[in-house]
């Protein structure tokens, strides 16, 4: 058996504090300690923020999908992949930050991931509501590459004047302005007009969530062109 | 120089105080050092196999490494665990270094705490003291190390369950349960070599 004899050993207290006068050894101050432990903070706060921007895009679209654009598989695969990515990521990292408690405890992986998760729904959730989940989504497409926005692909599917459809916006109670610029004249129910002058447009799109949401609520307009086809 | 009451007072002092202390004065840090040098060297050494120069080795840096952090010590803590922890951290880092598998080995006076051990002891009757202590310890060996680690710190080192969670940064529950699994692993270990029927 291998031991160790106890007065093999001598006192090394008188060489680690020659080491710490010699080399100038300090101990590093409170607010390094702070800084790095709020810097750590910040950094899951972030990843939590991020998570919750990705789900307040996923559940924009799922409130916002049509069933013109259900078969584009796009429109629901990217978001949904980051939330989790980054969900993933986040826990990690607080299984890192975590694992100095003062009891020693270390939250596990799974417990972080739910917390995270739920967090992460809720505040996305909300975030989608007020709107930014469709600016998100809409400022994306300019640095994700490949990627498109629900509104591109809303108004590429949409926009078929030959199928009788229109995406655009009324600036008055006729005038109808399509997403490219032609502006279009819609005449009240109430005037007759003969069906193959006029085009019919279904619901509309403008800037806001809350607009893109009323483009499910079908609604028939009859309206003369002024653009490309008249 | 210090005079001799002046020392008794220091040395009455208590870790959290010398830790305070330490801050502003390394002198202090000393006694903290001195107060936990052969402590940690024995528990080192039960952590596996390394010269008296690489203990010595990793005490320096466990100190040092101690005294670099000591502004993030929580005072309201135990500076046991805190110490111990840096220890386990830094000796299981040497081996990993090494790329050597920690294996543990005993330390002058353990003979009576090893057999000491709950269960364990009382059904090796038909052998000798001497001869128990070397049957158990190398069983100790070939247990896995996160049971062998709790059963190091609770019947070697007589560290409370609360001291070996922190030590080990892993709840309470799960200390006591690697306790019982351990001694468990133990006699599955002593009846698969024979040595209990």
């Amino acid at each position: 058996m291998d031991t160790y004899t106890k007065n093999s050993h001598h006192s090394c207290s008188k060489k680690i504090i020659e080491r710490i006068n010699n080399e100038n050894i300090i101990p590093r101050s409170k607010s390094y300690f702070l800084a790095t432990e709020g810097l750590k903070w910040i950094i899951i706060g972030m990843l939590i923020v991020i998570t919750s921007l990705a789900w307040a895009v996923v559940v924009f679209r799922l409130m916002n999908i049509g069933e013109y654009i259900k078969n584009d598989y796009s429109i629901t695969l990217f978001f949904p992949l980051m939330w989790l990515g980054v969900l993933i990521v986040s826990s990690l990292c607080g299984m890192y930050v975590f694992r100095y408690t003062s009891k020693g405890y270390k939250p596990s992986l799974f417990t972080l991931f739910v917390l995270n998760g739920t967090s992460s729904l809720v505040i996305g959730t909300g975030l989608s509501i007020i709107g930014v989940g469709y600016i998100i989504d809409s400022q994306s497409e300019r640095v994700i590459p490949l990627h498109r926005s629900f509104e591109h692909i809303y108004i590429t599917t949409l926009n078929n004047p030959n199928k009788g459809n229109l995406i655009g916006h009324f600036n008055s109670d006729t005038i109808f302005i399509d997403h490219k610029g032609n502006h279009w004249i819609a005449p009240s129910k109430k005037q007759s007009v003969k069906p193959q002058e006029f085009i019919i447009i279904q619901g509309t799109l403008s800037t806001s969530s809350k607009k893109i949401h009323s483009i499910q609520k079908i609604k028939t307009f009859h309206i003369k062109g002024k653009g490309v086809w008249e | 120089m210090n005079t001799s009451s002046e020392l008794l007072q220091q040395t009455s002092l208590s870790d959290n105080e010398l830790v305070t202390y330490s801050l502003r004065e390394s002198h202090y840090y000393s006694i903290l050092i001195e107060r936990y040098e052969e402590r940690l060297t024995r528990y080192i050494h039960r952590l596996g196999l390394v010269t008296k120069e690489d203990i010595e080795d990793i005490l320096q840096e466990t100190f040092i490494n101690a005294y670099k952090h000591l502004n993030s010590f929580n005072t309201s803590l135990s500076f046991s665990s805190w110490i111990y922890r840096i220890a386990h951290n830094q000796t299981i880092s040497f081996f990993r270094k090494r790329n050597v598998r920690p294996e543990g080995h005993l330390y002058d006076g353990d003979d009576e705490k090893v057999l000491s051990i709950p269960d364990i002891s009382d059904t090796l009757s038909e052998v000798t003291k001497k001869e128990s202590v070397h049957i158990i310890h190398s069983a100790l060996m070939r247990i896995e190390s996160k049971y062998r680690n709790v059963i190091m710190l609770h019947d070697l080192e007589g560290m409370s369950y609360d001291e070996i969670s922190d030590i080990l940064q892993i709840p309470l529950g799960t200390v006591a349960t690697h306790l019982s699994r351990g001694r468990e692993a133990l006699k599955k270990d002593l009846i698969q070599h024979g040595y209990v029927h």
